[in-house]
């Protein structure tokens, strides 16, 4: 197993430095110097030139790849100019504000996709089942966005329960107003998002449930006569679990590629709204840094999936 | 003579209890006694049609010229059936040419993806080995990058981009589930006694894959071709509503959708923006019983009778 996770994990080295290298063919097309963040639209056009002189702009390109990649491992990221400071520390700010939100998203995906995929399981066939299906057929046939949209228009405009923008409310004080402020603010997103990702997770869970009922351990123990109740908890649930436990680094990926659009619509700070924001602004350094961290974050997802897969599964080696 | 040799499969389908669904008749009397199904293709086709054959009859010059004086006109003024927007366009023909583009889109890139997805899986398949790996290592690559954000940073710094140029676009980052299904499939099928045969009595490879394994998963094909089409239905509205999509000048149900990104337009002015998402939301959700439907009825155990 040990070996499997070091091959894993020695995959990786490759895949990131080609999506580096993607990164940086993509930067090299944008105007101006999008590693520094020094040259903007808005620079003079008279000191352009100096200062290409002096960022290494005439450099051959792997000499100056050699340098970004140099900068990244000290930190260094560039500027951004819409906010005037170093990128790093304005994406570390939005960074924890899209990693809470993703972590209640995921608390909550969970607590509800489990018990739905049981019942749906346990009644195969009936009202129940067809039930959970319905839902799952809801939220998986309206395109992610809509359901957003419809949900913002409707509890934060038309009901006016839930705040549309921002993260913490200025009156807030004490630790416990302030957690609970920042939970409020994040209800909404978290609901929508997890509206949409628990298709997933429902049906392995409830295939799993009828597939394994109809195995042969299952039969054995009845004919022993275990009791039902444990025959569904030792065997049947233990079992069915297995595809929902490497479903996590998949559901963390796709949580990322949710994030922006989510963060678009319900306007919350985190990281996602962040990227939006430096498109439009053409503020490329924070872009540029955003799509890498987008792209090693989702590396890591499906890194961490693959392991627990290998983990809890012993029949999956990569070959 | 067809009707004798549809017989006959149906005879060894009986015989044999390895049943693969071979024949689209079997998929098409499935559908027949689907009622819902019946109601969703039904409705699919008026929405398709009605834009179609509508954006015919609309000038697009004349759809597209701004007319300040006559913005945000109720739905009923003026003979704009459905009120005008920000600029003072028709907003019913501009739901039309915008519905018509949106669907266009989505047809566009599932028949370009399960092209590439159908060529590259079963070839992946059928031959094994080291083209397989290399491929199969370029579908992993495709799969680590973050799709959204890829196809937002470059539509950004690209300037003058067609549509064509959006289509190919997203269709490169979109590609992969389907040709690793295809694949799983051919692979269920590369070692039958029928490929077997053929091989022996010595036909070529290619007539192999494309003129007896491709029929044979012929079912999953259309079914994935339809629920591809939904999603990239919804990949395309999405990223023109967050205004990454489409150029400005082509509509899209996502521009219009995009009315409620502003607060001010979203609560008064509702016609702007309510009639795109609801035909949106009708459009994906027949789509998508529709390929359901279809995956029932090609998968042998979950056969209504």
């Amino acid at each position: 197993m040990w070996k499997t996770i070091l091959r894993r994990v020695l995959l990786m080295i490759p895949q990131i430095i080609i999506l580096s290298l993607l990164v940086f063919f993509l930067a090299k097309l944008m105007p101006g110097d999008p590693f520094s963040g020094k040259i903007t639209p808005h620079t003079d056009p008279q000191t352009i030139e100096k200062l290409k002189q002096q960022l290494g702009l005439y450099d051959p390109p792997l000499v100056q790849y050699g340098h970004w990649v140099q900068n990244i491992f000290k930190g260094d990221f560039g500027q951004s100019y819409t906010y005037d400071r170093p990128v790093i520390g304005l994406i570390g700010e939005r960074a924890a504000n899209t990693l809470w939100l993703s972590l209640l998203t995921t608390i909550m995906t969970y607590a509800v996709a489990i018990p739905l995929g049981l019942f749906a399981g346990k009644h195969e066939g009936k009202w129940q089942d067809r039930l959970v299906a319905f839902y799952n057929f809801i939220t998986r046939a309206v395109p992610p966005f809509a359901v957003y949209l419809i949900l913002l228009i409707l509890f934060s405009f038309i009901l006016k329960i839930f705040p549309s923008t921002g993260t913490v409310s200025a009156t807030a004080h004490g630790f416990w107003q302030v957690l609970w402020s920042r939970i409020y603010h994040m209800l909404l997103p978290a609901i929508a998002m997890t509206l949409t990702g628990t298709t997933g997770i429902v049906q392995y869970l409830r295939s799993g449930i009828i597939d394994n009922t109809q195995e042969d351990y299952v039969r054995t123990a009845r004919a022993k006569g275990v009791p039902e109740k444990v025959i569904f908890r030792k065997h049947i649930l233990r079992n069915s679990f297995l595809p929902i436990a490497s479903s996590i680094g998949l559901t963390i990926t796709g949580l990322l590629g949710g994030a922006i659009v989510a963060e678009g619509i319900f306007s919350y700070p985190g990281m996602g709204q962040l990227f939006l924001q430096s498109v439009t602004s053409r503020d490329y350094s924070v872009m540029i840094t955003l799509t890498l961290l987008f792209g090693t974050l989702t590396l890591i997802g499906n890194l961490l999936s693959d392991i627990i897969m290998s983990i809890v599964d012993p029949r999956i080696r990569i070959q | 003579m067809m009707e004798e040799i549809d017989k006959t499969t149906e005879n060894t389908l009986n015989e044999n209890q390895e049943v693969t669904p071979s024949t689209l008749k079997v998929i098409y009397h499935e559908l027949i006694h689907d009622k819902w199904a019946m109601v969703s293709l039904f409705v699919i086709c008026f929405i398709v049609l009605f834009s179609i054959i509508g954006s015919f009859f609309i000038n697009k010059n004349k759809l597209l010229t701004v007319d300040i004086f006559n913005n945000w006109l109720k739905p009923g003024q003026n003979g704009h059936l459905l009120g005008t927007d920000n600029s003072g366009y028709d907003l019913f023909g501009y739901l039309i040419m915008g519905a018509r583009n949106s669907i266009l889109m989505g047809v566009a890139l599932a028949i370009i993806i399960e092209f590439f997805g159908i060529f590259i899986g079963l070839v992946s398949a059928y031959f094994g080995g080291w083209f397989d790996l290399i491929m199969m290592r370029i579908v992993d690559f495709f799969m680590i990058l973050p799709g959204t954000i890829t196809v937002i940073s470059i539509v950004s710094i690209w300037k003058h981009y067609t549509p064509v140029n959006l289509v190919l676009l997203m269709a490169a980052i979109s590609w992969m589930s389907t040709a690793r299904l295809m694949r799983s499939l051919a692979l269920s099928q590369r070692d039958r006694d029928y490929v077997m045969a053929s091989k022996t009595s010595g036909t070529g490879n290619f007539t192999i894959i494309f003129r007896e394994i491709l029929p044979n998963i012929a079912t999953y094909i259309i079914t994935d071709f339809t629920l591809t089409v939904a999603g990239m239905i919804g990949f395309e509205v999405t990223l023109s509503y967050l205004g990454f999509g489409l150029p400005d000048n082509v509509p899209s149900l996502g521009t219009l959708i995009g009315y409620a990104s502003d607060t001010n337009f979203m609560l008064n002015y509702p016609w702007g923006w309510f009639p795109a998402l609801v035909t949106l939301i009708i459009l994906t959700v027949s789509i998508n019983f529709f390929g359901q439907a279809l995956r029932r009825a090609a998968d042998a155990r979950q056969r209504r009778g």
